[in-house]
């Protein structure tokens, strides 16, 4: 097959041009900064670029990590000596279930996310991700969910359950609003994540400079990619899960609930079908930086690139396979257990492979020390113990043995401290420059090291020894003389040395830096581009798009650095004054559209204050405010999409260098926004898919949960399904007749269309409002209720789109040619049919399946 | 301008199948485990012939998934096929060779341990 080698030629400037005069370059330079100006004052809130927005998203999920660092500190005085009475029972269930959460939704996943959004751009030397508003959106509903989340603890009322939640605990024996905040405080976190997987995805896969095809994108990328695929699939199970569990707690659908044919179990594998994956969303992205810091310090490229991407690949899919290793000791069948254990043991396999890479390269190269180095050698060390000890538990028999104590606690933390948090602070350490305009100390970085990594050893090592000594974990306290006071007391010493560590590590971070600390340009002497910036680097973020041959552009490409100063790439100038990015292919990295971007709003920030107060109101039962909230954040969206999306350019095509001409609009399955909402309908789908699961779950339990089928009569719900159908088959014509410029049949079809699918919600309600099991009287009721609500939910969405795209047109800010706003309300509606279908599927043909 | 029908492109989609036949196959055995053990405990369902036959469908559709014209004749050309020089299809089609030996793997793992362990309890 042919590999295009006349591809890289193609995109090679034209040898003898010269570069441009320096008053044109001056004049070049002056309207890039006023492009992508970040605004000052108190404006600078409204600022979008993926520097500042990637910038305070670090800063706020570091402060999570310190606060959740602090909750394990009095969890650690707590148990330092026997009957100790520092904290009572009920504060200490907060405090560890509020440091678990924490750690876990508040700082080990969105650091991945909030690191990518400041650095991600750079490494694929692209001046923005394609969606900054939608970047910034994600932020401030982390950091206001998150605020929420740890505020509870100072009112007495945070939840209790442990991080998990399971029921019946997090049900029926909880009532207050504790477990109501960790649900709705944590489904707002979760459309942040997922926003920030579909922001990452699309930027991996469209802007990559032009030539970097997808055998030379730095490993950080694919890694990223992984991730925010897996983040895609794992986390919908959870926000179904959470529905679920919310709907119980609030209006009595017994999913969970034997009392009402519901089993608590489903909630377990909801949990960790989101919970082991997340693990890996955790440590891969960690690995990433590994990635990326181990060939600059051996001064040696990348050994066995390919391995690494198999690898990557490989935990990514095998991890989805493993969660009922959390699970051992619920009774399931022991063939399960077998399952489920040999695959846990089999994905210990792409993961040594990432490492035995990591090490041959720092065997081929030689290795410059640095404070990275170091705790990437740390980190590597304390993984491979994680690691066996998660060999270990993936073994049922030792499982069962091991389960419920602190040995769990002991391999969690090693994984995770070893796998994550060392790398991150190697990436602190090595990427400061770039994120914080300054070096870190050599001196105390290595003093924050020693004290992490030795505190870590003295506080977790213990903890082994204390599981098989059999000390529970999540007890308040202990008796003497069950030969467990010297191991804690040590632990806690050691929690107290590790806190030293972050504190030199912190002051290091915010001390004031005399001009010494100003780095050199590409400090490290790294070789991929993210290091081509000067430091501190103006907020253009690439002076112009370099054309890429290599995985180490810097190292291989002589003369990269004089073109780049001098403007020669892609993009050089910014005419129109407006902020503009180059769209390339998935593959091949050609350039295929120049995308306009837009630029510093306070509109994302009131959304997510919107959004916020929907599931702020809801926990205290203000149902009223949260549908005020709900109406307000409607509103405010069709705002921020109606004045910054899908804008008409003033001319078609413009020219983006060496001779280049590229469209500025562009629809359909080539666009971003089309990508954008292909991904996120994906992960809606999976979250629906979930629910399905528990359809299915139930259904293999026991034959009478399909018994209440047989009282209960499908054919409104049926008929529901034949009016979003016809919505459906109306939407897709309406966007044909667009595109021929047939004005009144793509209003006629679009209205139509809109009251097919309305009538189509009003028929699923009225086949809810008359079901003959209801939805708190027996879990199937309560499962085809929500599957049915789901889709009326959806189709009532899409109704709003498709006036939406009404309006668009009739304002002309939509035409024939230029209709993004159709064809991606297009794409929404065949999720929606696809997911009624199944709805209608299930629920009719359900009762025959016996 | 559009990537989507370039071979190319279309090979990166495949790289999809192989972990799509590992996991359609991770969920049929635990469907089968399931529903051996749940509402069909006494039907007398032979897991273990279950399972084979689903094992050998998986192994059949990732050896199928491989396009084995372009794949390389040896272990010993990986590494050239991951080196920069080589075009983009050669690296993908060594990735996806490599992703089937992986799912390859996930799948025999899963079902030699319903082979060691045959029973509900």
């Amino acid at each position: 097959m042919s590999a295009r080698p006349d591809l890289i030629q193609d995109l090679v400037p034209a040898s003898g041009l010269t570069y441009p005069s320096s008053a044109a370059r001056a004049a070049q330079e002056a309207r890039l900064q006023a492009a992508w100006r970040i605004p000052s004052g108190w404006r600078y809130w409204s600022a979008v670029n993926n520097t500042v927005v990637g910038q305070w998203y670090i800063v706020v999920t570091l402060l999570f990590f310190l606060f959740g660092g602090v909750l394990a500190l009095l969890l650690r005085l707590q148990l330092a000596v026997p009957d100790n009475t520092l904290v009572a029972a009920d504060r200490y269930n907060q405090i560890f279930t509020v440091h678990g959460s924490v750690m876990m939704f508040l700082f080990a996943l969105p650091i991945f996310e909030a690191v990518s959004i400041a650095l991600l751009p750079a490494i694929l030397g692209a001046r923005e991700l394609p969606f900054p508003r939608l970047s910034a959106f994600g932020f401030w509903a982390f950091a206001i969910g998150g605020v929420f989340l740890c505020g509870s603890l100072f009112f007495d009322a945070a939840p209790k359950g442990g991080w998990f939640m399971y029921p019946p605990l997090t049900s029926g024996y909880q009532p207050g609003i504790g477990a109501d905040i960790w649900l709705l405080g944590f489904s707002f976190i979760e459309v942040a994540a997922i926003a920030a997987a579909v922001e990452l995805i699309v930027g991996v896969l469209r802007s990559r400079p032009p030539g970097m095809r997808l055998h030379l994108m730095p490993l950080y990328a694919w890694y990223v990619l992984v991730a925010a695929g897996m983040v895609l699939f794992a986390f919908p199970p959870l926000i179904a899960g959470t529905m679920m569990l919310e709907l119980e707690r609030a209006l009595g659908w017994p999913f969970f609930d034997p009392r009402g044919g519901g089993d608590p179990l489903l909630w377990q594998h909801l949990f960790w079908i989101f919970g082991h994956p997340e693990v890996y969303v955790i440590f891969l992205p960690s690995v990433a930086l590994v990635a990326m810091i181990v060939p600059t310090a051996a001064r040696h490229r990348i050994v066995g690139y390919g391995w690494v991407v198999l690898a990557a690949l490989g935990t990514g899919f095998l991890s989805f396979g493993l969660w009922v290793h959390h699970m051992f000791t619920t009774g399931l069948p022991a063939l399960t257990l077998a399952i489920f254990s040999a695959a846990s043991a089999a994905v210990a396999v792409p993961t040594t492979v990432q490492f035995m890479c990591f090490a041959a390269t720092m065997l081929a190269g030689r290795v410059v020390r640095s404070v990275p180095m170091l705790y990437i050698a740390g980190g590597i060390a304390t993984f491979a113990i994680g690691g066996l000890t998660g060999v270990m538990v993936a073994m049922a028999p030792f499982n069962l043995q091991a389960h419920d104590s602190f040995f769990v606690v002991a391999h969690l933390h090693t994984v995770l401290i070893g796998g994550a948090v060392f790398p991150l602070l190697a990436g602190l350490y090595y990427y400061f420059p770039i994120v914080g305009n300054a070096m870190l100390s050599e001196r105390l970085g290595r003093w924050g090291f020693w004290l992490v990594f030795t505190g870590f050893n003295l506080t977790f090592m213990p903890m082994h020894v204390l599981g098989l000594l059999g000390m529970p974990r999540r007890v308040f306290t202990y008796a003497p003389g069950l030969g467990w006071e010297t191991l804690n007391l040590v632990a806690t010493a050691g929690a107290f040395v590790l806190a030293a560590g972050f504190a030199v590590v912190v002051w290091d971070v915010v001390r004031p830096k005399g001009a010494d600390a100003r780095p050199a340009r590409n400090p490290w002497g790294a070789g991929t581009l993210e290091w081509l910036p000067t430091i501190p680097n103006p907020s253009w973020g690439m002076r112009a798009i370099p054309t890429v041959r290599t995985r180490y552009p810097i190292w291989d490409q002589p003369g990269l650095v004089q073109d780049y100063d001098a403007g020669r790439g892609y993009l050089p100038d910014a005419e129109e004054g407006l902020r503009e990015m180059l769209v390339t292919s998935t593959v091949d990295a050609e350039p295929q559209q120049c995308l306009r971007i837009p630029g510093p709003t306070f509109i994302t920030l009131w959304a997510a204050v919107a959004v916020g107060g929907m599931f702020v109101f809801a926990t205290f039962g203000a149902y009223r405010l949260a549908a005020v909230s709900t109406v307000a954040s409607l509103v405010l969206i069709l705002v921020w999409l109606w004045t910054g999306t899908a804008v008409i350019p003033e001319k078609p095509r413009k020219h983006v260098g060496f001779g280049v001409q590229l469209p500025l609009y562009v629809s359909g399955r080539d666009s971003v926004g089309w990508w954008a909402m292909a991904i996120t309908m994906l992960a809606v789908f999976t979250a629906f898919l979930s629910v399905v699961f528990g359809y299915v779950f139930y259904w293999t339990l026991d034959e009478r949960f399909i018994a209440q089928a047989e009282r209960h009569d499908h054919g409104l719900v049926v008929a529901g399904g034949a009016l979003v159908g016809l919505a459906w088959a109306l939407t897709a014509a309406a966007r044909r007749w667009n595109a021929a410029d047939h004005a009144r049949a793509f209003y006629a079809g679009a209205l139509a269309a809109a009251v097919c699918g309305g009538s189509g919600v009003a028929t699923l309600l009225w086949a809810i409002a008359s079901a003959s099991v209801g939805p708190d009287e027996h879990v199937y009721g309560a499962t085809v209720a929500l599957l049915v609500v789901w889709c009326g939910l959806q189709v009532g969405l899409g109704v709003v789109m498709l006036l939406y795209c009404a309006a668009r047109r009739a304002a002309g800010r939509m035409t024939a040619r230029h209709d993004i706003d159709i064809a991606n309300t297009t794409l929404y509606w065949h999720f929606t049919a696809a997911t009624m279908a199944v709805t209608a599927a299930l629920v009719s043909g359900g009762p025959a399946m016996g | 301008v559009t990537t989507s029908r370039r071979p190319t492109a279309a090979s990166a989609w495949r790289l999809a199948v192989p972990p799509a036949v590992w996991l359609a196959h991770f969920a049929a055995v635990y469907a089968t485990a399931a529903l051996a053990c749940g509402r069909w405990r006494h039907a007398g369902v032979d897991v273990g012939a279950v399972v084979l036959g689903l094992s050998v469908v998986a192994l059949a559709g990732l050896a199928g998934s491989v396009d084995w014209r372009s794949a390389p004749s040896g272990t010993g050309r990986a590494p050239a096929a991951f080196a920069e020089a080589t075009g983009t299809d050669a690296f993908l089609s060594v990735v996806h060779l490599l992703l089937a030996a992986v799912s390859g793997l996930g799948v025999v793992f899963v079902a030699a341990s319903v082979a060691v362990v045959g029973v509900c309890r």
